[in-house]
């Protein structure tokens, strides 16, 4: 078992490394195999934010959320992007171009915000972003390939210069020196000592950082918490892909209020697991990733 | 001369109505000369010229900007404080408290530093290596979440509404940042904090009259208390030298600094090392073993004002404080905390230990009182413009 994991996990850091290279090199391939390529495709890569088979929804009552079947409302529910590529039905790895549109998406980078502002969701805004918006050329696409996380040559800068949607003082760890990757946060009802809600925070963030920015210096995470998600077996042109709130907290305690803030690992082993990280070594581990996936 | 119109211009703010402010303010001579000439700092004798960001400069409309906001309970989320609340003058800057209560009432993990002198600091915090500049310290306290202290994490739109609402800021924002036709933003909110926060420089003490040359200004017994500072017996000096009491400090002409951080035995849980969870310094941020414990070293200006003391405001007093560096390192005989610091493995290897007498230590509190800076705590520039 150990063994089959580990050799998974290389076939797609090596798949990772190909398409670290395939932007530039790609272009050739594809002129060359294809008669005449159509212009770029405009593309909107549609989520579905879920809990479970249900919907996702501000101000919605879930009932049996996490370990101890308790019922919950959510409070939060946000996922930085990054280095999106769109997986050709030949493998080959393309990347989808983001449209610079001010508010959601900047430079490789894009925000989905799948909270109202309503209902408990105390934490973002009222607009919210079920879409990647970009182009590419045109191509049959099969599969889905991104990092969750702000990347890290943006993550460790003044926030107050930064544009939408890096900007966000809650998506931010001031104390840290970088952004929130992922925000995953509920009121958990409780009955003891009295009836009453406790918010449970599931905060992804790069920890194990050193060096100073403003010194010139780069600042280099030992553990980036940024995971790797790679879909494959659907048109990520007009298949929409599930962003399942309750799979990350299946195993969480989420009446307690400690919750994960990426440090401690009885609140975050089981919550890393669930995005494909492994929270005692801080690799990368997508047989364990539960957030996405492809609904029929 | 600049300090003074100033002052001046500062005054003539408070007086004047909101829509008169705004006709002198654009007529106001000393903000002609901050659009042309560089800042003039008023430096006490020997002091260097602190460094700021190529991104902010330093102005006088800035700095009073600064001021304003320092002081300004809108910078809250419920209004109930600002950041004067837990950094009082008087105190140089501290709130007297082991550990800071936030504005919605969280217990803070660590107690309020002192604001003296920090336009020096090469690192901010009690040790957080990230933090290398005021304007990114200053997003802490006000957006943070874990803990809350300003609250403000997520209403930085609402904060900008808020600023704009009062009349004095619109003409006050324009005049600082001329260059854009909408000033009041967050960024511009953190850079004329920073502002102000770097003229907030202590160097008027007794201790400083008697080192720039009157042999008066300090008594004997704090004459003394110095040498026994500088001893190789007590090694104080090594982390609280200078002249701001401190390792670490960047300056014009002095532009990198190391970041230095110690372990000073302050915990040993266990006899591993360990320190109480949530107060264990840089190894927080890093996650390396050897950065257990480490903190900054705090400068020793007015350090008789600022009790209670060390990062988690453990020692109620500066016999506490002496006592600790006396058994180089505090045992803790029972409870949770419970272990002997002296023996913490990434102990600083300074910390050695020491005897006092009665009369030694006498001598260093004489010295410690003779950091206090009576101008600094009651300077008239740093005071909360908004009261009457």
């Amino acid at each position: 078992m150990t063994r089959a994991l580990t050799a998974t996990f290389v076939v797609l850091i090596a798949c990772g490394d190909a398409a670290d290279r395939a932007g530039p090199d790609a272009a050739p391939a594809i002129d060359a195999g294809v008669d005449a390529p159509a212009g770029p495709l405009d593309i909107r890569i549609q989520f579905a934010p879920k809990v479970g088979a249900a919907a996702f929804a501000c101000g919605q009552r879930y009932a049996a959320m996490g370990d101890e079947a308790t019922a919950i409302t959510p409070r939060d529910f946000r996922i930085y992007v990054h280095d999106v590529q769109l997986i050709r039905e030949d493998a080959v790895r393309v990347p989808l171009v983001l449209v610079q549109d001010g508010t959601w998406q900047y430079q490789n980078v894009a925000l989905l915000d799948f909270e109202d502002f309503t209902g408990g969701c105390a934490d973002g805004t009222p607009e919210t972003n079920t879409v990647i918006h970009g182009s590419a050329p045109a191509a049959r696409y099969t599969g889905l390939a991104f990092n969750v996380g702000v990347p890290e040559a943006m993550n460790h800068v003044d926030l107050t210069a930064q544009p939408a949607p890096l900007n966000l003082t809650s998506l931010w760890w001031s104390w840290g020196l970088g952004h929130i990757h992922l925000a995953i946060v509920t009121h958990t009802e409780i009955t003891v000592p009295e009836p009453a809600t406790n918010d449970h925070y599931i905060h992804l963030g790069s920890l194990d950082c050193v060096g100073a920015p403003q010194n010139g210096e780069t600042v280099a995470c030992a553990r980036p918490n940024r995971p790797y998600i790679e879909l494959r077996g659907f048109d990520p042109t007009s298949h929409p892909i599930v962003a399942d709130f309750g799979a990350v907290i299946a195993r969480s305690k989420l009446t307690t209020s400690a919750g994960c803030h990426s440090f401690t690992e009885d609140t975050c082993a089981y919550p890393f697991d669930f995005v494909g990280l492994n929270w005692f070594t801080g690799s990368q581990t997508p047989t364990t990733q539960r957030l996405f996936r492809i609904d029929p | 001369m600049l300090i003074a119109g100033s002052l001046a211009w500062g005054a003539c703010g408070d007086a004047s109505s909101a829509v008169s402010a705004d006709a002198s303010i654009a007529d106001d001579a000393p903000l002609a000369i901050d659009g042309g000439l560089p800042y003039v700092w008023d430096l006490p004798p020997g002091f260097p010229e602190p460094l700021v960001p190529a991104n902010n400069p330093m102005s006088a409309a800035k700095v009073e900007l600064g001021r304003r906001l320092f002081y300004e309970t809108r910078m809250s989320a419920n209004r109930t404080y600002s950041c004067a609340s837990c950094h009082d003058q008087a105190r140089a800057f501290t709130d007297g408290l082991a550990r800071a209560i936030g504005s919605t009432g969280q217990l803070h993990p660590r107690s309020s530093m002192s604001l003296a002198n920090v336009g020096y600091l090469g690192r901010f915090a009690w040790g957080n290596p990230l933090l290398t500049e005021l304007e990114t310290q200053a997003v802490v306290p006000i957006f943070g979440s874990e803990p809350v202290e300003l609250g403000l994490m997520n209403l930085e739109a609402e904060l900008v509404v808020r600023l704009r609402g009062e009349p004095r800021y619109p003409p006050l924002f324009a005049t600082v940042f001329p260059d854009v036709t909408d000033p009041i933003t967050v960024e511009n909110v953190v850079k004329a904090i920073a502002s102000f926060e770097r003229v907030l420089i202590s160097g008027r003490a007794p201790f400083d009259r008697y080192r720039n040359g009157d042999p008066t200004a300090i008594s004997d017994a704090a004459k003394r208390g110095y040498d026994l500072f500088n001893s190789e017996k007590l090694e104080c000096f090594h982390c609280h030298g200078g002249f701001n009491f401190q390792d670490v400090n960047k300056y014009v002409g002095h532009p990198t600094v190391e970041a230095r951080f110690h372990n000073t035995g302050l915990y040993n849980l266990g006899g591993t090392g360990a320190y109480p969870a949530g107060g264990e310094g840089v190894y927080e941020l890093t996650g390396i073993a050897s950065d257990m414990g480490r903190f900054r070293a705090p400068t020793l200006r007015n350090i008789a004002v600022t009790a209670p003391y060390f990062h988690d405001g453990s020692a109620a007093t500066l016999d506490d404080v002496l006592d600790h560096y006396a058994a180089a390192g505090r045992t803790i005989a029972t409870g949770p905390d419970a272990g002997n610091g002296a023996l913490n493995p990434y102990k600083d290897s300074l910390i050695v230990g020491f005897t006092l007498t009665a009369d030694e230590r006498a001598a260093l509190h004489a010295f410690f009182d003779s950091l206090t800076d009576d101008s600094f705590l009651t300077d008239p520039r740093f005071t909360d413009p908004w009261r009457p």
